[in-house]
């Protein structure tokens, strides 16, 4: 007979007690689980979205000082070709890295000959860009009807633009719209440029001004013949930061100063998405622990106040006041693991049930609908595990506690 | 107080010990200077009229309650200068106590509710369950190893009281009224057993009783009334 086999067999002494016990512990990892999955579910699309379809990749690389005072002088902070060459070199050497794509972005009007709008455009290069576009996040490789633009018989004048964009200017592919903007050294410019697709940026801060256009085209707008940003994508984005710093290092020693951005840092509505869920998802797990906590210290006095007889002749024949505790916290804990044992298939068949009924949403901050799916992710069931355990551990060890410290015969004349 | 016999060794020593319950603001003295001395391998019962203080003596004996003053020795040390942990770890190997309601551990059966009492020292398990076994078998039980109390009679749970604390072999057995939740005949079987534990093992007894057939047949009776030790003979 060890503390475990004891400690069961009391437990099924209050079958229905301890069922109601197990059950609220496994009803708040059951809660905790399909929250913590939908949110792991958008958080994982809406990295999608910024990483694949606004196209910031996993790193960005730029001239220090570029976020900073970039936009007042853009002339400035463009790598030359010969830079842009050397940058390219280095980055591409790094075993961890994908892709290395360069990058420009203009500002300016758009107009279809009656009215105009603002538009900012990324200017990519196709053959890297579709790439970039099978980037796996998560196990995914692609976003559903992401759109780039075509290898061959390439015309470097067509443009894909966003699809509210797209709707504002009632422009279909195809058709021809005019951009204004203009050179590094704010020369006015404009160009007629072709439609050849239009696609959902994913957000709706985006989606009414973006435009994809090709990467030879910008430079000769902006009057470059280099760039102004390096988009990398890594084999494995755990490393991020990691790699982050190698190549920040390796281009030192080639002589450019660089600053380097990761995706989330530049995507903000992924940002205060994740910031937003990550607070109702803390204040809900505190909740639901105490609620946890509650239940068992509620169990557990109970238990404690039918057996302080049965306590009282342990101690007298020999138990000592750690022993009782211990065994107590061992009855809590069982309850505890149970419960969250017990809930992990109850989650997997809700998850189950959701890809069959296939619902989707469009997530705050976002303007694409993602599946209304689970994605479970097992480090953060462990923590909710172990917070559930520690919690059952903790409520017996507070009520425990006080009866091993009873005088023995006070114990032993109750009940 | 007589004299006991030369050949015995000073097992407890009660000096001057008092016991004074509080119960709310009323102070209730239950003991009142007590002076005793208890031999080795002696049987001893302790009579007295309701309240006169038995219970409170004994639990004293059997260090599961300390006094208001006095001096309580076992084999010469002052057990007041013990740890909670020390104590407990002394009582589970010098004292055995039988309560007068069993209080066995209803999960656990009569073998795992005697192993218990080795297994607290942190004995192995297979060892703990072959003497436990062992002392089943000589109190008469070996038919009912993995009886629960709830499937025992009360002179079967008495036996594996007894069982249970005689298992850690400690030098002396305490018992409050033992008997008393028995009927008559189960009841001088009982006693029966102790008188013959006592002889076979010269395990030292001291239990009290109403029970006066009992207190006839036992040869060292103390006395004790409204919290006085009358006489011993
Ligand atoms: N926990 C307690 N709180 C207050 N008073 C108590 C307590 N326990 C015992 N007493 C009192 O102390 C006195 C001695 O009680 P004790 O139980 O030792 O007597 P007893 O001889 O065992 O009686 P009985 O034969 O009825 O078992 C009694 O007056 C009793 O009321
Ligand atoms: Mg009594």
């Amino acid at each position: 007979m060890n503390y475990l086999q004891f400690a069961y067999r009391n437990i099924l002494r209050h079958r229905r007690r301890s069922f109601v016990t197990i059950m609220t512990v496994c009803l708040g990892f059951v809660a905790l689980g399909v929250l913590g999955g939908f949110l792991n579910n958008i958080f994982s699309r809406l990295k999608g979205q910024a990483v694949v379809a606004e196209r910031f990749g996993h790193l960005t690389f730029a001239k220090k000082g570029f976020y900073q005072n970039g936009k007042l002088e853009p002339e400035k902070y463009l790598w030359n070709a010969k830079e842009l060459e050397t940058l390219l070199a280095v980055v591409r050497q790094n075993i961890d890295v994908e892709l290395a794509t360069p990058r420009l972005r203009m500002f300016g009007v758009t107009s279809n000959g009656k009215a105009s709008t603002i538009f900012v455009t990324e200017a990519i290069v196709p053959e890297d860009d579709q790439k970039l576009i099978k980037t796996n996040v998560d196990g995914r490789s692609g976003i559903e009807g992401m759109v780039t633009f075509g290898a061959r018989n390439r015309d470097n004048s067509s443009v894909i633009v966003g699809s509210e964009l797209a709707s504002m200017l009632k422009i279909k592919k195809g058709q021809n719209v005019t951009l204004l903007t203009s050179t590094k050294d704010g020369v006015a410019n404009a160009v007629d440029v072709k439609i050849s697709g239009d696609y959902n940026t994913g957000n709706p801060a985006t989606n009414d001004k973006f435009i994809l256009s090709d990467f030879s085209l910008a430079q000769n707008l902006y009057d470059t013949d280099g760039a102004e940003r390096v988009i990398v994508t890594l084999k494995n984005p755990e490393n991020i930061e990691i790699v982050k710093a190698q190549l920040i290092e390796e281009l030192a020693d080639a002589g450019l100063q660089v600053e380097a951005k990761t995706w989330d840092e530049l995507s903000p509505s992924y940002k205060k998405v994740t910031t937003l869920f990550g607070i109702i998802f803390r204040v809900l797990t505190i909740i639901i622990s105490v609620i946890v906590l509650l239940t068992v210290l509620n169990t557990m006095q109970m238990v404690v106040s039918e057996r302080t007889k049965e306590i009282g002749t342990m101690r007298a024949i020999g138990m000592l006041r750690g022993q009782v505790i211990k065994l107590f916290c061992v009855e809590g804990l069982i309850m505890g693991v149970l419960g969250c044992l017990l809930a992990i298939p109850i989650l997997f068949a809700i998850a189950g049930l959701l890809q069959v009924m296939g619902i989707s949403f469009v997530p705050p901050v976002a303007s694409v609908a993602v599946p209304l799916v689970m994605m479970f992710k097992i480090k953060n069931l462990l923590l909710v595990f172990a917070l559930f355990s520690v919690v059952a551990i903790v409520s017996s060890f507070l009520v425990s506690r006080k009866i091993a410290a009873q005088q023995i015969v006070d114990s032993l004349s109750r009940g | 107080m007589i004299q006991e016999v030369i050949s015995a060794t000073k097992l407890i020593d009660f000096e001057g010990v008092s016991k004074t319950y509080q119960l709310g603001n009323q102070r209730i003295p239950a003991l009142k200077g007590i002076d005793l001395t208890i031999e080795s391998g002696d049987f001893i019962a302790i009579a007295g009229p309701s309240g006169s203080g038995k219970s409170t003596l004994l639990n004293l004996l059997a260090l599961i309650d300390t006094p208001t003053s006095g001096d309580i020795r076992y084999n010469n040390i002052d057990v007041s200068t013990l740890s909670d942990d020390e104590r407990t770890r002394y009582r589970n190997k010098e004292i055995g106590i039988v309560f007068q309601n069993y209080n066995l551990i209803p999960v656990l059966d009569a073998l795992e509710n005697v192993a218990f009492a080795l297994q607290v020292q942190g004995v192995p398990t297979k060892e703990c369950l072959k003497r436990a076994e062992k002392i089943l078998r000589e109190v008469g039980l070996g038919t009912h190893l993995h009886h629960r109390p709830a499937n025992l009679s009360g002179g079967q749970k008495q036996r594996v009281a007894i069982a249970r604390a005689l298992v850690t072999n400690p030098s002396v057995v305490i018992a409050d009224e033992p008997t008393a939740a028995l009927d008559s005949k189960t009841g001088m079987e009982i006693l029966e057993l102790m008188k013959e534990l006592n002889y076979t093992k010269n395990t030292t007894f001291i239990f009290s009783t109403h029970d006066n057939r009992i207190i006839d047949s036992v040869h060292h009776v103390v006395y004790i009334e409204d919290g006085f030790l009358m006489n011993r003979y």
